[in-house]
C-alpha cells in the first residue's frame, strides 16, 4: 500500500518534471544551454558538459537533457523527505519539502541545461549525507560507511562547475561522520582539488573567462548588486523558505559547516554577475535551514507556514516565469539548413551566442566580406559591412535577421516541379 | 581494511588523472611565469581568430613555446567536431598546420 502511494507520488512528480521541461523548451536553446550541449571548454570544468555532449547525435538531444535535469530537480525531493524522516509530523516533514519543491528557482529552473541545479542538488546530497541517522539503515548510511563514494561525489561536483568549490565545508562534515581519519579526509577533499587546479592550467580559455566575469561582477555598484543578490534570494526560497531558511542557517542550534557553506555560496552569489540561474542555488541551503528549525523543535505553524508558501511561490514565479519566446537563431537556421549545402560555413555578421552554433549544421566564422566567396551562408545580425558582392546570392524572404543563401544552392536544394 | 583499499584505489585514480593533466600543463607553464609569453600568446590568438573569423572558443592552446603557439582548432558543431592542429608563428602571426 505504501509502495503504491510512493510510486503514485512519484508519477505526479515526473508529469510536472515534463510540464517544466516543455515550459524551458518554448523560449528555444539560450547560450548558455547551447553552450554546454556543444561541450565548449569554458568557463566550467569538463564533466557535465562531456556527458551532455555524448548525446550531441541524438536529433532530441536538447529535449532529452531538459527532461533529465527537469526530473532531477523535482525527484530529488525524496531526498528531502528521506532526510526528515525522524521527525513526527507529517506536516513538518511536507513544509520542509515545500522549501525545495515550492521554490520558484527549482520550479522555473528545472529543465534549463544549467550547472546550477546540478550542483543545487549535489549540495542537496551532501546536506543528506551529514543528517544525522537513527538506525544503521537505509542509502544514506550505506554511503556513509564507503567514504569513497563521498569523495567521488565531492570530484564530481566540483568537475562539474567552479562554485561547486563552496561545498568544501559540508563536504568535510559528511566525511568526518562517516568516521574518516583526517588522513583520509585530506585525500578524499584535497585530492580532486589539486586535481582540479590542474586541469584549470590546461585550459587557459576557462581561466581568461573567470578573470573577465570577476571584473564584471567587481565592477557592478554595490546597490545593483544588493538589489540583484536580493531577487536571487527571494526567488530560492519564494520568499517564505528564503526567510525561514536563513533564519534557520543562522540562529538555530550553530552548524557551523552548514553556515559556511552558506556564507561562501551567498558571498559568491553577491559578487558574481548574478545570472538569473544562480537562484536554484540557495534553494539547498533553505532547506538545510527548515531542516534545522523543525528538527530542534516541535514548530506549531507548520501548515500556515506551507499555505503562505504555497502562495508566494504562485506569485513569484508568475513574475519570474521563463522566457517563451525563442530567439532568431532557430528559425533562421532552419531556413538556410533547408538550403544551403552542409558543406560550406555560415558568416556571421555582429555579436552572436552560442546558440547559432547550436542550431547550425554547418560550420560557423565571423563575417569578413573576403570568406563569402567559400561560405553557404551569410546572416547580417549587425549590418555586413562592407558588403559582400551580392550577385549570385539570393537574400531569404521571412527570415527574423537579415540572411543570405547562394543561387546555386538554392536552385540545387529546391524541388523539381511535375 | 576494505576502506582503506576504497580511499588508495581513489587516490590512484586521481594520480593517473593528475599525471595526464600534469603533462598537459606542463607545455602551457610559459602562460603562467612569463608575462611576455603570456602577453604574445594573447596577441597571437586574438590577431589570428579576429583575422580569420575564427571564434576564440573554438581555439584550444595546447602548447607554446618562444617561437609559436600550437593550438587545436575545433569547430563546435552538432554532432563531430571538425578538429585541426595549427601552429601560429609569434613573430609574424602567420599560421601553418602542425607536422
Amino acid at each position: 500500500m505504501r509502495i503504491r502511494k510512493e510510486w503514485t507520488i512519484a508519477g505526479s512528480l515526473e508529469l510536472l518534471a515534463v510540464a517544466l521541461a516543455n515550459w524551458q523548451a518554448l523560449g528555444g536553446i539560450r547560450t548558455d544551454e547551447a553552450k554546454y550541449l556543444l561541450n565548449i571548454p569554458y568557463p566550467h570544468p569538463p564533466l557535465a558538459r562531456w556527458i551532455f555532449s555524448l548525446t550531441e547525435a541524438f536529433p532530441f538531444q536538447e529535449m532529452f537533457w531538459r527532461l533529465l535535469l527537469s526530473t532531477l530537480v523535482v525527484q530529488a525531493v525524496w531526498i528531502v523527505w528521506d532526510m526528515t524522516r525522524k521527525f513526527h509530523l507529517a506536516e513538518d516533514r511536507i513544509m520542509v519539502c515545500a522549501g525545495w519543491l515550492l521554490s520558484s528557482a527549482a520550479l522555473t529552473q528545472a529543465g534549463a541545461i544549467t550547472m546550477a541545479q546540478i550542483m543545487a542538488v549535489q549540495t542537496l546530497a551532501f546536506l543528506w549525507l551529514r543528517t544525522p541517522l537513527e538506525a544503521d539503515t537505509g542509502l544514506a548510511s550505506a554511503i556513509r560507511r564507503r567514504p569513497a563514494l563521498i569523495g567521488l561525489l565531492w570530484t564530481a561536483t566540483l568537475f562539474t562547475s567552479y562554485p561547486g568549490a563552496l561545498l568544501f565545508p559540508i563536504a568535510w562534515d559528511a566525511l568526518r561522520r562517516s568516521g574518516c581519519s583526517w588522513k583520509e579526509m585530506a585525500a578524499y577533499l584535497a585530492g580532486p582539488a589539486v586535481l582540479l587546479a590542474l586541469y584549470t592550467m590546461t585550459n587557459p580559455l576557462a581561466l581568461a573567462i573567470m578573470l573577465v566575469h570577476r571584473n564584471e561582477g567587481l565592477g557592478t555598484g554595490i546597490a545593483a548588486k544588493s538589489a540583484g543578490f536580493i531577487r536571487l534570494w527571494l526567488v530560492g526560497g519564494s520568499g517564505v523558505a528564503s526567510v525561514a531558511g536563513t533564519w534557520g542557517i543562522i540562529a538555530v542550534k550553530r552548524d557551523w559547516p552548514l553556515l559556511f557553506s552558506s556564507l561562501l555560496v551567498f558571498a559568491f552569489v553577491l559578487f558574481s554577475i548574478t545570472p538569473w540561474y544562480y537562484s536554484i542555488l540557495f534553494a539547498p541551503f533553505f532547506v538545510g535551514g527548515l531542516w534545522k528549525i523543525f528538527h530542534h523543535r516541535r514548530h506549531p505553524g507548520a501548515f500556515p507556514l506551507s499555505v503562505c508558501m504555497i502562495f508566494a511561490c504562485g506569485l513569484i514565479v508568475w513574475f519570474v516565469q521563463p522566457s517563451r519566446t525563442p530567439g532568431p537563431a532557430r528559425e533562421t537556421m532552419l531556413a538556410i539548413s533547408g538550403l544551403a549545402p552542409e558543406s560550406g560555413e555560415v558568416l556571421i555578421s555582429g555579436p552572436f551566442g552560442h546558440e547559432w552554433q547550436y542550431e547550425s549544421r554547418n560550420v560557423i566564422r565571423r563575417y569578413r566580406s573576403e570568406f563569402a566567396k567559400d561560405a553557404a551562408a551569410v546572416v547580417c545580425l549587425n549590418p555586413c559591412e562592407p558588403m559582400f558582392d551580392t550577385s549570385g546570392w539570393k537574400r531569404l524572404p521571412g527570415t527574423p535577421v537579415e540572411t543570405w543563401v547562394r543561387k546555386r544552392s538554392i536552385d540545387r536544394n529546391t524541388p523539381d516541379t511535375i | 581494511m576494505r576502506r582503506r583499499l576504497q580511499s588508495r584505489l581513489f587516490l590512484m585514480v586521481l594520480l593517473v588523472t593528475g599525471a595526464v593533466f600534469c603533462r598537459q600543463a606542463w607545455n602551457l607553464l610559459p602562460l603562467f611565469w612569463d608575462s611576455n609569453a603570456r602577453d604574445a600568446a594573447k596577441a597571437a590568438v586574438t590577431a589570428v581568430a579576429g583575422r580569420e573569423g575564427w571564434l576564440l572558443s573554438d581555439m584550444l592552446v595546447n602548447e607554446v613555446t618562444p617561437h609559436d603557439v600550437r593550438l587545436t582548432l575545433r569547430r563546435h558543431v552538432r554532432g563531430t567536431d571538425p578538429e585541426s592542429c595549427r601552429l601560429i608563428a609569434l613573430a609574424d602571426f602567420s599560421i601553418r598546420t602542425c607536422e
